[in-house]
């Protein structure tokens, strides 16, 4: 591939306060909320990982994948069994797990990317094989119980070591805390910083209409696999972190059910904001907590309403139509001044 | 030079072009002619790799280039300006030049400033949404997306269609330009009998697939005859 030269658009000084406030909100989240809700907040993070990898393919390149569980459990199985089956040291095998889980999703990314995009499957075509390989692994990890655990799952995945005074050890959970946060907030930036120069535009330009964009000299094919492998490994990234965690994985981290939320996050944060995804997953998560402590049952009917407000009042994503308003508030105030 | 050899292409199982063998010369403005159908536009996807070419040859400057992908044949100096415009209505100005410079070979990533100056109209619009441009500010962008990539090829599909009188002089004046000025070698697929009289150098009719016969460009000033080749 060419190199790609980087030349970014300045954002309104506006969005810098934003992103900031946001980030110190993230941060001293355990202080103010409790360590309990805290340890929600962090395992949303982890799963809004998904959504992020997912934006970057859907929000960017147009192309929708109902697949995209799949990857996050990959990166979770693949740290759990990497960590767990394989006798490794603790405190060595949960790094390998990490980087053995994201690799895993990205080489079934990278074969399953390959013959799709080269072959010419796009748009519709696309989203309806990456459906099946969201049903497919979920039946890998029901059918495959000797390495999976089937539909008990896996336990005793060992959390990640670090170096610390008194030898390797396990963080505590605020400073696993803060660690993941980071981890989020360093993976959504820089897919962010990426997506606003010029590469961002090529994308663009592949979503609007591919022929002119290789009558152009972009070899689209190329672009979207490694969209669709960086998008994968976004995603496994979460998972893998989720492994270790919360210590176990489970068949409910793959498969359809969690695919198919993951777009409603996305189509609920804005499509192609990157951030908005994020902010979507980790409130709908929240508040997923807090209507099923009510009632379980009520929280699909929530989803669906969500869902339905989604579509019909925020079509370009809450995120959007936020600053829309805020920008609005902002001229209006200038000519009262 | 740009060389088809032979070249039969189609959709699926449906041939549309056939055994068309055609030279363009490097200076010259090749004219395709042709009636709604006959294949004009599936013969330059054929020679920009879009469609590949179920038999024959395509030669660029003498290379090989039939099994290329599009992408390779575009950094190979050779521009499209597809029907109907084919600009990115959600990108800026210039950003629907910007990813035009994909294709130079210096790797340049800024805007030449001799590509500007041909197009005033385009540097008062830079932030203005492709979208929200007239069609014939359209296709001149679109002509201004070709040359960012610095190409020595330039294939035109019908640049004309739908497009006021006075804007059709103006391209007409921007492909001689091309063709004096900056040495482009220029494949044009029209139907405007002006555009085609006032910058073919040479002109084939194309019928039913395949070329039927060559005009002159005397032979072009005639209404009569340009009417006869073409079955009017």
């Amino acid at each position: 591939m060419g190199r790609i030269s980087i030349s970014h658009t300045p954002l309104p000084k506006m969005s810098y306060l934003v992103i900031l406030l946001v980030i110190a909100f993230v941060y001293s989240a355990p202080l103010i909320v409790g360590t309990y809700s805290a340890s929600l907040l962090r395992d949303a993070m982890l799963f809004s990982m998904i959504a992020l990898g997912l934006d970057y393919l859907w929000g960017k390149t147009g192309t929708l994948s109902f697949g995209h569980a799949t990857f996050f459990g990959a990166g979770a199985y693949g740290a759990a069994i990497v960590s767990t089956k394989l006798g490794l040291d603790p405190t060595l095998g949960s790094w390998l797990g990490l980087i053995s889980g994201v690799s895993i999703a990205m080489l079934i990314a990278l074969v399953v990317g390959y013959f799709l995009i080269f072959g010419g499957v796009r748009g519709s075509y696309f989203t309806i094989v990456t459906l099946a390989l969201a049903v497919i692994s979920e039946h890998v990890i029901v059918g495959w119980s000797d390495i999976t655990g089937g539909d008990a799952g896996l336990l005793g995945i060992p959390p990640l070591f670090f170096p610390t005074l008194s030898g390797l050890a396990p963080l505590s959970p605020v400073v696993l805390y803060w660690f993941i946060a980071s981890v989020v907030c360093l993976t959504a930036l820089s897919l962010w910083w990426v997506c606003s120069g010029r590469y961002g535009l090529i994308l663009k330009t592949i979503e609007d209409n591919e022929e002119r964009a290789q009558a152009l000299g972009h070899n689209t094919s190329q672009h979207l696999l490694t969209v669709f492998v960086g998008s994968s490994a976004v995603a496994a990234l979460g998972g893998a972190l989720y492994a270790s965690t919360v210590g176990f994985v489970a068949k409910d981290i793959v498969g359809l059910i969690l695919s198919t939320q993951v777009i409603i996050w996305v189509a609920i944060g804005g499509r192609g904001t990157l951030i908005g995804p994020v902010i979507a997953a980790i409130f709908v998560i929240w508040f997923e907590q807090r209507i099923s402590s009510i009632n379980v049952q009520l929280w699909p009917l929530f989803m669906g309403f969500l869902f339905i407000l989604a579509v019909f009042v925020f079509p370009n994503g809450v995120l959007r139509t936020l600053v829309g308003i805020l920008r609005k508030l902002g001229q209006r105030l200038e000519h009262r001044v | 030079m740009l060389e088809a050899r032979e070249i039969s292409a189609g959709y699926g199982i449906v041939p549309v072009i056939r055994n068309i063998s055609l030279t363009v010369d490097n200076g010259d403005i090749l004219v395709l002619l042709g009636r709604n159908g006959v294949g004009k536009t599936t013969l330059l996807k054929s020679l920009i790799g879009l469609l590949k070419p179920s038999s024959g040859k395509i030669l660029i400057d003498g290379l090989d280039v039939t099994e290329w992908a599009p992408s390779r044949i575009a950094k190979a100096g050779v521009a499209y300006v597809p029907q109907g415009r084919g600009i990115f209505p959600k990108l800026t100005v210039e950003e629907n030049l910007r990813v035009g410079l994909r294709g130079r070979k210096d790797r340049s990533s800024t805007i030449p400033d001799d590509v500007l100056a041909m197009f005033p109209i385009l540097k008062e619009r830079m932030n203005q949404l492709g979208g929200t441009l007239s069609g014939g500010q359209q296709q001149i962008l679109a002509l201004a997306r070709a040359l960012c990539s610095d190409p020595s090829h330039l294939l035109l599909d019908e640049p004309s269609e739908g497009i006021q009188p006075s804007i059709i002089r103006q391209i007409s004046e921007l492909l001689q330009t091309f063709s004096h000025e900056l040495d482009l070698t220029i494949l044009l697929v029209e139907q405007n009998l002006e555009l085609v009289r006032t910058t073919a150098t040479r002109c084939f009719v194309m019928e039913k697939g395949c070329l039927s016969r060559e005009l002159t460009t005397d032979e072009l000033e005639d209404d009569q005859k340009v009417f006869e080749a073409l079955a009017l």
